[in-house]
């Protein structure tokens, strides 16, 4: 093999101003280091190559879930996608599927946040004021461990650009939103299933989801949206039914 | 992937062969496919109930009709999509549901496997039946 090919990697970027006519893809020969990953290759194009790449990214460790990009199509954090899982290339990189691009990578965020806020992901007392509780709301680490799976998303939103559902239907709620919802649902400390109860069963909620699965196949942090929602329509049924042949027990 | 342009911004969009863009997709589409043959399957079904109501000649014809070479090749692809369709469901249980003993989500294969076996089960029950019937 040649030298100079075993020391570089050919990547295929996708490039988009709103200023200009369409989107193409620039080519860039970066060099090839078995350590890298596409992150790191592109922070070399920015550095090095041309400035004018736009995308985000900030913790480089899989935290901050905002280097999300296609990689030869699949969803990826740039940060975890070695560049030695790609030989010999190219590697294409393109912004997320089903989001609308800005600028080259960079996504349009703002459909998520609404979504995100639909489903009120945060605790919510009947009793008291959250925001200024008195003490401190107990838990055991069995009611932890109940939703703890569903905790650990970082919003990189990976699951939106696998899901066809979302490509399809861009009102549905989404895999991450509502495993984030499941994960209130089952905490201990929330009380706020009733006030996500509209949100999670309506048309673009849960029964939207065709359990495709690729949400949790991509995810990187194992949530496991899929299960999330499936299990959410579970408990749906089981409610719909109590609400319908025991109406008394609601009110109580 | 095709484009168009938005007024928020450059939106990709998915072309209609997007089932067959990733093999689990194409697992997906197979799984949701079978309906359509499930469907097929029910309505032969209620028709046969239906001739046998009539007369037994209209439901020695109509079975006759069912052995023709076609419905024999429907029937048979209809029972590998059934076939693919339980292994699908029974595999997916475990993200559906979650059982808990002493604090521990349950492992997956103790949802899964008591699924094949009870289809071993029931399904050797059946093939009994019909042998012991047959020989009657």
């Amino acid at each position: 093999m040649d030298t100079a090919i075993e020391n570089t990697i050919t990547l295929e970027v996708f490039r988009y101003d709103p200023n200009w006519d369409g989107p193409t893809f620039q080519v860039y020969e970066v060099p090839y280091r078995s350590d890298w990953v596409v992150l790191d290759a592109l922070n070399y194009i920015k550095d090095e190559i041309d400035g004018s790449l736009t995308y985000r990214w900030s913790c480089r460790m899989g935290v901050c879930g905002s280097c999300g990009a296609m990689v030869n199509g699949y969803p990826k954090l740039t940060c975890a996608a070695f560049l030695s899982d790609y030989l010999p290339g190219p590697i294409r990189i393109e912004p997320l599927a089903n989001f609308n691009v800005e600028r080259d990578l960079v996504i349009d965020l703002e459909g998520f946040i609404d979504k995100l806020e639909q489903v009120k992901p945060w605790l919510i007392r009947k009793d008291r004021d959250a925001d200024t509780p008195h003490s401190e709301y107990m838990q055991t680490p069995a009611q932890h461990a109940v939703y703890q799976q569903f905790s650990m998303c970082i919003n990189c939103v990976l699951c939106y650009a696998a899901c066809p559902v979302v490509a399809h239907s861009a009102d549905f709620i989404g895999p991450a939103a509502l495993a984030l919802a499941e994960r209130y649902n089952r905490d201990s400390r929330d009380e706020g299933v009733e006030l996500r109860r509209d949100v999670i069963l309506k048309n673009e909620g849960i029964w939207e989801c065709t359990f495709v699965g690729e949400c949790s196949a991509v995810c990187p942090k194992h949530v496991d949206p899929a299960g999330a929602i499936q299990q959410a329509k579970l408990t749906g049924a089981i409610d719909y039914y109590k609400r319908l042949l025991m109406p008394w027990a609601q009110e109580s | 992937m095709g484009t168009r342009i938005l007024t928020q911004g450059l939106r990709q969009s998915l072309r209609w062969t997007w089932w067959a863009s990733r093999p689990s997709y194409f697992r997906v589409f197979l799984r949701e496919l079978s309906s359509f043959f499930f469907a097929i399957q029910l309505i032969l079904m209620l028709v046969m109930f239906h001739k046998a109501g009539q007369s037994a000649e209209d439901y020695r014809f109509y079975l006759d009709f069912l052995w023709n070479p076609g419905m024999v090749l429907f029937h048979s692809v209809s029972v590998l999509f059934a076939l693919w369709h339980t292994y699908t469901f029974f595999n997916l249980l475990p993200q559906a549901i979650s059982i808990r003993v002493m604090g521990r989500r349950i492992p997956g294969v103790f949802l899964v496997a008591p699924q094949f076996g009870a289809w071993a089960v029931v399904s050797g029950l059946i093939i009994t039946w019909v042998w012991w019937v047959g020989a009657a």
